[in-house]
């Protein structure tokens, strides 16, 4: 009883830890999150998505194509709460408590001190910014592990609901497609399951992604490697340094200011955890060890570039690891509770909202509602160092936008010009545009003082970010 | 009488080492094979202590740089006016730039990217994760306490020098090349 009682608290605080201020911390909207956002509410209201696509299987986003679970499933969010960074962010917040759940029960099966563990892992610093995320990363990761879940609970027979999450996580994200599969695959093999049923079942539940396989969106983001490349990006997501200190990943928005993914101090446990690791119940040994070798394989596969979200399924393994090796001292523990909740405090909710803000793309709500003041003025916002962020207007104003494309799955090559409303968005071409719109939009880098007076552009308002660098300047055009 | 194995991966991991670390490396995988007893480990560990010590810039690790400050004082600056005291003791006592430093220090000691890159060739990788594993479950307490001397020394002086984490580099190979092959 004082277990549940203690669990149902971790639960209550986790989730307030996952909406606390969710709709500002980040400080504003990314991208990737924005476009979830602007189909999500396209295919509510009229059936398609941005490209004209009647209920996707793989939405295209950008470049890249994303398969759909996640945007049907925030619809009635935004249909509750409207178009706004709660609705986009809630889905993440609800998985990350229900992974807190399930991190307990899966550690409760084979250690007497899960409790602690789950705390741990509950405010650990990757934990909370996936679970606070407009898209689909964690949603996917909890479908895969609570998969795992009823797998290694019942190893001596077949969970078909293991199966079956497993299976529905790779219709949430990029990265379970490839995960599943391999997972699946060393599990039927190293526990004895190859049986013609299971194999059928998994077959059925995988018919779309079958489909898919056939057309280029289903390939789209994959990479050829070397080797030694692959080792070497193995290395980059399992060295200490990376894990415990300095995150690789040169995206700021997948960064933590002055944090990584786990805490600095959970290296101690790290070490005790495999020492207690090698000691576990032969089964639950191999699980473990095969849930954290596949999860990092498809990270380890998938670019040039470390992509710490990428590796987001090794967090939940890693983490029973760390658990295994954590103390049971309870002041000691209370201490590293406090401790670590102050870093994250001033990493994620202090830190972060504010060094981290361009990362975020902040300015473009501001910039919204400059334009929506001024509807009959025409707009230019120079795209050219990020063609992406002609979704952001479309996700503040909520405005209507279709960009017809025909073999929607083909990956047909689109130019980065985007037009809809009194809103342009391409490279800034100094001979062409000046006659043609009123406002210039751009980021430093576009436009010099000398090339402003040069041109007759009145600076009239200058975006900063909440630490006052600048990020976008607005021109008048005196014609 | 080592097994063929662990002797090619100890020959394959001393390619890019000077002669000092490789002459300390052959030394603890000679111990560890029970050739040797442990005083002239300790003897050779003495020597390589002295010489990391002569070779790294112990100074640029007690300076910071105008970067460092910077990143500071824009943590400082990020606290609201309400939470300025307590970002005060945060930034300036329980996180503040030494410590931060000190972590940083150890955290190279565990940077295995660049042991991978600079200082043993890609693959090896694989067995130096079998070893290290091997490594936690055994009990060679000599092994241990010197790695452990050795990571809380580079702690204290940093790896900023000519030759970066020489007094690590033996242990490593013997990760590599012994306790990858231990049954």
């Amino acid at each position: 009883m004082k277990h549940k009682i203690a669990l149902l608290l971790i639960l209550i605080f986790s989730f307030f830890l996952y909406t606390f201020k969710l709709s500002t911390i980040p400080s504003s909207v990314y991208v990737d999150e924005a476009t979830v956002g602007v189909n999500a509410n396209l295919i509510m209201s009229r059936g398609v998505d941005e490209y004209g696509q009647s209920y996707p299987i793989y939405f295209r986003f950008f470049n890249a194509y994303t398969p759909g679970l996640f945007v049907y499933l925030i619809i009635p969010f935004i249909k509750i709460f409207g178009l706004n960074p709660f609705a986009l962010r809630l889905l993440s917040a609800i998985s990350g408590t229900i992974s807190v759940y399930f991190f307990y029960k899966i550690l409760s099966i084979f250690s007497k001190n899960a409790l602690v563990g789950t705390v741990f892992y509950a405010i650990i610093p990757w934990t909370v910014f996936n679970s606070r995320l407009g898209y689909e990363v964690m949603f996917a990761a909890t479908l895969f592990n609570i998969g795992c879940y009823f797998l290694l609970k019942n190893l001596s027979k077949i969970s078909y609901l293991g199966l079956f999450l497993i299976s529905l996580s790779t219709y949430a994200s990029h990265t379970q497609r490839y995960l599943a599969p391999l997972f699946l695959f060393g599990y039927l093999i190293i526990f004895k399951k190859i049986k013609i049923k299971p194999i059928i079942f998994l077959l059925i539940t995988q018919i779309p992604n079958i489909l898919m396989i056939f057309t280029n969106s289903f390939w789209i983001k994959n990479n050829n490697l070397s080797l030694k490349f692959f080792i070497y990006q193995i290395i980059n997501y399992l060295s200490p340094k990376s894990l415990f200190f300095n995150l690789p990943d040169i995206d700021l928005q997948h960064q933590i200011p002055s944090t990584s993914v786990f805490y600095w101090w959970m290296i101690i446990p790290l070490f005790f955890g495999i020492k207690k690791l090698i000691t576990l119940d032969k089964k639950y040994k191999k699980f473990i060890i095969l849930w954290f070798i596949s999860s990092l394989i498809p990270a380890s596969l998938s670019g040039e570039f470390i992509s710490i979200q990428r590796a987001l399924p090794t967090l939940f393994p890693l983490m029973i690891i760390i658990s295994l090796g954590l103390s049971t001292n309870l002041f000691l523990n209370i201490f590293l509770f406090l401790y670590s909740l102050l870093l994250l405090f001033r990493s994620y909710f202090i830190l972060l909202p504010k060094i981290n803000a361009q990362a975020w793309d902040y300015g473009y709500e501001q910039l919204s509602k400059i334009i929506l003041d001024t509807p009959n003025k025409k707009y230019l916002i120079d795209n050219t160092r990020n063609s992406r962020t002609y979704i952001l207007p479309l996700f503040y104003l909520n405005l209507p936008y279709q960009n017809k494309i025909q073999n929607y799955y083909s990956a047909p090559t689109i130019p980065n010009i985007y037009s809809y409303s009194n809103l342009t968005f391409k490279s800034l071409n100094w001979v062409e545009d000046l006659s043609r719109y009123d406002f210039i939009v751009s980021d430093r880098l576009s436009i010099s003082p000398d090339q402003a007076v040069e041109h007759k552009l009145t600076k009239i308002k200058t975006i900063t970010t909440p630490n006052n660098t600048t990020v976008l300047d607005i021109y008048i055009i005196n014609k | 009488m080592p097994k063929i194995l662990s002797i090619i991966l100890f020959l394959v991991s001393i390619i890019y080492l000077p002669f000092p670390i490789s002459l300390f490396s052959l030394i603890i995988f000679l111990y560890l094979n029970k050739y040797l007893n442990k005083y002239i480990v300790i003897f050779g560990y003495i020597l390589l202590f002295i010489f990391q010590i002569y070779s790294t810039r112990i100074q640029s690790n007690l300076e910071f740089s105008g970067y460092q400050n910077f990143l500071h004082q824009q943590n400082l600056d990020s606290y609201p006016p309400s939470l300025f005291r307590i970002g005060n003791i945060v930034e300036n006592k329980i996180e503040s730039p030494l410590f931060y430093r000190f972590r940083q220090n150890i955290f190279n000691c565990f940077d295995f990217v660049n042991y991978f890159k600079n200082y043993f060739i890609t693959i090896l990788f694989i067995p130096f994760i079998f070893g290290l594993i091997k490594l936690i479950k055994s009990s060679n307490k000599t092994f241990l306490n010197l790695l452990i001397i050795s990571i809380v020394l580079l702690a204290f002086i940093g790896t900023d020098g000519k030759y970066g984490p020489l007094l690590l580099l033996p242990f490593i190979v013997n990760i590599i090349s012994f306790y990858s092959c231990e049954t």
